[in-house]
């Protein structure tokens, strides 16, 4: 009976034909919903469309053409060298669905980027908070609500335009920008100012899914089970880790997938309005920027970053809906 | 620092005039205004491999008691004893050390068990927090609970809400053996549970005692049940102790007016047996601003006034039988309430 005696037991335990695991019931679930399965599709798309960009975009990212024929020139455009630019070109000559594909891959990464540190850091503070109460509980609550109590718009305006205008740097191991930059296939100097916005983003943005851990934390600590945990002395860090927050994670999920929708739409906001990602770095945002200049004689410009835009917010969206309704603890089947 | 006491040999656990308030606090500032005295002077003994029963109505500080004793809980004052340590003046590495051979048993089979966990890795979780860290020993050992406890090996691949609530209670049971203890606590195991699954873990309770030897304190307010498994029983109202005897002793003569009406309340199953019951007036008094003197006085149907005065002390009126109160004499003879 003690632990160490009687190896005689069988150490593999049998199983009893096939059983499901939570994954696949969640996974099955989540197959049901046609909307977020549409929207899985949609993303994947977009993202294998992000990732190829340097392979498949018909030209050079910053390529500028001033000699093609009408700047802005619509879709089918010819260029100088007597290639097509399917999507045409901007004002400056450069062919629109190659800056289409970056964008995506910039506008994507910093989504994604921003949604993951961003609900890593409020699962933690807010498991934390929730869990060990006290002082800590205080400091994380209050600082939440103070970051809540602001205006989300002017703030990002303020912070963005000072950081970016004075070419702010965030003092970060190179790996770190390497990857970014990778990820957005951007020079590191461009993917310095991408970082700082998303630096930004994420000091906004981890409040959300810090008070959604921290009520979960509050009803979870008081389950018998992690009184049972105490009872044979497991630390505070193991009943955290591996109990509150596997157990409280199916809303952050939930609020990950809708969050990815809101970073877009924010990048794309403050790229609108010249704070965000700059020039000559493409995302749907800025693009969507310099359209709206010519958007009158122009109308197919705005269409272009602004559809695939409105897209992946939807898709996001029908993805968080669908997760909602496979997560959902009080359906069974 | 570990206090080594000379207890007799016999007494596994010691618990000397525990004291566990809650506080309660109000105001901006959160202070601390009043104390609600859940457990409020109590001592007993559980020998080894003994089932201790304790008993008493909702609200009345048992699975407080039990909770200070494993330090799930912050007591105030007193001593607990686990064979000769003091549970309460322990290094970090001695307590955990002693969670190896006290474990608990809870009440509801639903929030006990971790939903997201499949149920061999939570009888496997104790085994690893304790050191086992080769994952075929874990395993033996999981197979080899689920089988004591009447479940199939195969059982320990799937997550807790695939099972029933008498199957739970099983589980967690596994989970208390896992680590070998000497000693468990049993907070209301069957009170949520069938009658017909009471007694299959009930019995399954008794037969691992009688194989394995270890003592039990066994909280419930369910009379029968808790003479079917005490070897001795403690009767508790409002935080105080008021009687502690063998269960013969107590079934058959109780000797404070509260057992007294407590036993009169046990149906009999026989509708021709006319049964003189003793009804209480009144209800429990908040434990916030207990009464004065004895704690049971303005529901008792005998009291006198130093009832309402002194606080009786908790005596051995008979060998073995001990009485906190003023009116039962010395040598044991019980005030006859009707």
């Amino acid at each position: 009976m003690t632990a160490t005696a009687e190896p005689l037991a069988v150490a593999k335990i049998p199983r009893e034909g096939k059983e499901e695991s939570q994954f696949q019931i969640v996974l099955r679930r989540f197959m049901r919903h046609k909307l977020a399965v549409a929207g899985v599709v949609v993303i994947v798309v977009m993202f294998i469309g992000a990732l190829l960009a340097p392979y498949i975009a018909p030209f050079p990212r910053d390529a500028v053409d001033i000699a093609v024929a009408t700047r802005p020139g619509p879709p089918g455009t010819m260029s100088s060298a007597g290639e097509m630019h399917p999507l045409g070109v901007d004002h400056l000559g450069r062919d629109l669905f190659t800056r289409l594909l970056y964008g995506a891959r910039v506008s994507l990464s910093i989504a994604f980027i921003v949604v993951v540190v961003s609900e890593l850091f409020g699962v933690v503070l807010g498991a934390a908070a929730g869990f060990m109460g006290g002082w800590f509980d205080t400091f994380i609550s209050r600082l939440v609500e103070f970051l809540l109590s602001i205006p989300t718009l002017p703030i990002l305006l303020i912070t963005a335009s000072i950081l970016i205008k004075t070419d702010a740097q965030l003092p970060l191991p190179a790996f770190v920008t390497g990857f970014v930059s990778w990820m957005l296939a951007a020079p590191p100097q461009e993917a310095n100012k991408v970082i700082v916005l998303m630096a930004i983003l994420i000091l906004l943005g981890w409040t959300g899914a810090a008070r959604l851990m921290r009520g979960m934390a509050l009803t979870l600590r008081n389950q018998d089970f992690v009184e049972a945990l105490r009872a044979v002395g497991a630390s505070n860090t193991r009943i955290m880790f591996r109990h509150i927050i596997p157990n409280g994670i199916a809303p952050i999920l939930v609020n990950a997938s809708l969050g990815l929708a809101g970073i877009v739409i924010a990048e794309a906001t403050l790229s609108f309005l010249g704070v965000g990602v700059q020039e000559p770095t493409p995302s749907w945002g800025n693009m969507l920027s310099t359209a709206q200049s010519y958007m009158f004689q122009h109308p197919w410009l705005p269409l272009v970053p602004g559809i695939p835009l409105c897209l992946v917010t939807i898709a996001f969206n029908f993805i968080g809906d669908g997760m909602r309704d496979a997560l959902d603890p009080r359906l069974k089947r | 620092m570990a206090v080594s006491v000379d207890v007799a040999q016999k007494d596994l656990l010691v618990v000397q005039n525990l004291k566990t308030y809650f506080p309660v606090r109000s105001g901006v500032f959160q202070r601390i205004s009043a104390w609600v005295k859940a457990v409020d002077d109590v001592s007993f003994t559980v020998k080894e491999g003994e089932t201790f029963g304790l008993v008493g109505e909702s609200g009345c500080g048992k699975t407080t008691v039990s909770r200070s004793i494993l330090r799930l809980i912050p007591s105030n004052e007193g001593t607990v004893f686990f064979d000769g340590q003091d549970v309460f003046n322990l290094r970090s590495n001695e307590l955990k050390a002693l969670r190896r051979n006290m474990q608990i048993v809870f009440q509801d089979p639903y929030s006990s068990l971790d939903p997201r966990m499949p149920v061999g890795d939570i009888i496997a979780e104790s085994l690893l927090i304790h050191g086992v860290k080769d994952r075929k020993q874990r395993n033996a050992v999981v197979q080899e609970m689920l089988a004591k406890v009447g479940l199939n090996p195969y059982h320990a691949h799937r997550y807790p809400h695939e099972f029933s609530g008498g199957q739970r209670q099983r589980i967690g049971i596994a989970r208390a053996l896992a680590l070998n203890p000497r000693f468990i606590v049993c907070d209301e195991p069957v009170s949520a549970l069938d009658v017909s699954i009471q007694s299959q873990i009930l019995n399954l309770l008794k037969d691992l005692q009688r194989e394995y030897g270890f003592s039990y304190l066994f909280v419930a307010h369910d009379l029968s049940v808790v003479e079917h498994i005490s070897d001795r029983v403690g009767v508790m109202y409002l935080g105080k102790l008021v009687e502690v005897t063998t269960r013969e002793d107590l079934y058959r003569e109780p000797l404070h007016p509260y057992t007294q009406a407590l036993m009169s309340a046990i149906p009999v199953p026989d509708p021709r047996r006319r049964r003189e019951r003793i009804v209480l007036k009144g209800e429990v008094p908040s434990p916030l601003n207990p009464p004065p003197g004895c704690r049971f006085h303005p529901r008792c149907p005998i009291a006198k006034d130093i009832c309402k005065q002194e606080i009786p002390a908790f005596e051995e009126k008979r060998p073995g039988h001990f009485v906190a109160c003023h009116l039962v004499e010395q040598g044991g003879r019980s005030t006859p309430v009707n």
